[in-house]
């Protein structure tokens, strides 16, 4: 797994995508007009969904701050998300593992340790991961794609 | 139980009882917290850093069972403080609102009582004190235990 390697660069619509995919309900993902609509009634900018499928899709790439502040709110990452590649990293090393938390059905998580690097969430996902194999299949994945398919880290 | 202290038969006997499989698994790597207990819908998986001396070792696997046995404290499964050092960047709401909420039964918690009186009960059995093999704390987290469920019950076997 990346050991110092510097942060990888991503664009605008690359993180949005991202979001959407990893932060989503039991089945399925949020839809563009639901977080529109949650971004309003938040207090939020008046934002569109068209134009939320615009920024996933790369076809805008200048929201302004409050937009990106509201996206980020939404989906419950830090607005530095969007701008610091390194937070970025944290941040998606935590999505993922939250994701294979919720796919491996994981009701509970207790360990010992002082201080979690990013390394330590993939050796934590990687447990639920053998964890997994050795249950076999017997709970059947829920019909939304798998969350892991992350090669990242 | 067999004296020294046994880890793998004192797992063996929380197993048994709560009729839940209990599977202690080396470590693969030492990255990462050197002890991880995670509870799976149908049984509860300890993971321990190997490359460390017997006593550490049965130190670790201990706590983690200690933590399984009397996590009864727990009101959610989901600790808050164990998401927030586990996922420290994420929204608390939206970590609850995808993992949903899960608590313990009545029932889970009286079975984690009964497992530890009979897991300290044959700890007893085999003498005063705890074998000479034992480390200082994994005596204080036995008697933690002991503490919790305050007192003895009868022997039902």
């Amino acid at each position: 797994m990346a050991d110092v390697e510097p942060p990888v660069r991503r664009t605008l619509a690359e993180k949005v995508d991202h979001l959407f995919s990893q932060v989503r309900p039991t089945k399925g993902e949020y839809s563009y007009e639901h977080v529109a609509s949650a971004i309003r009634e938040g207090g939020g900018p008046t934002i569109s969904a068209t134009y939320l499928w615009q920024l996933r899709k790369g076809l805008r790439d200048n929201p302004t701050m409050k937009h990106l502040e509201a996206l980020s709110s939404f989906f419950g990452v830090p607005p530095a998300y969007f701008f610091d590649d390194a937070m970025a990293e944290r941040v998606d090393a935590e999505l993922s593992l939250l994701a294979t938390m919720r796919d491996a059905s994981v009701r509970s998580v207790a360990l010992r340790a002082s201080g979690l690097s990013p390394e330590s969430l993939v050796t934590i996902a990687d447990m639920i991961e053998r964890v997994r194999k050795l249950e076999g299949l017997k709970d059947e994945p829920t019909s939304t794609q798998p969350g892991k398919g992350n090669t990242e880290g | 139980m067999p004296t020294p202290f046994d880890v793998h038969a004192f797992s063996q006997v929380v197993a048994e009882r709560r009729g839940r499989e209990v599977h202690l698994l080396p470590k693969t790597t030492s990255a990462g917290p050197c002890g991880v207990w995670l509870a799976m819908p149908d049984a509860d998986y300890v993971f321990y850093e190997q490359s460390t001396s017997v006593l550490h070792r049965d130190h670790i696997i201990l706590h983690e069972l200690g933590h399984l046995l009397s996590d009864h404290d727990a009101s959610e499964l989901m600790d808050d403080d164990v998401l927030r050092e586990l996922l420290p960047n994420l929204d608390l709401a939206m970590i609850r609102r995808l993992l949903g909420r899960t608590t313990y039964t009545a029932v889970e918690e009286q079975e984690a009582e009964m497992i530890a009186t009979l897991v300290l009960q044959r700890a007893d059995r085999r003498g005063a004190a705890p074998p000479a093999a034992t480390s200082g704390e994994v005596t204080l987290v036995l008697a933690r235990l002991q503490a919790t469920l305050g007192g003895e019950s009868p022997d039902r076997r």
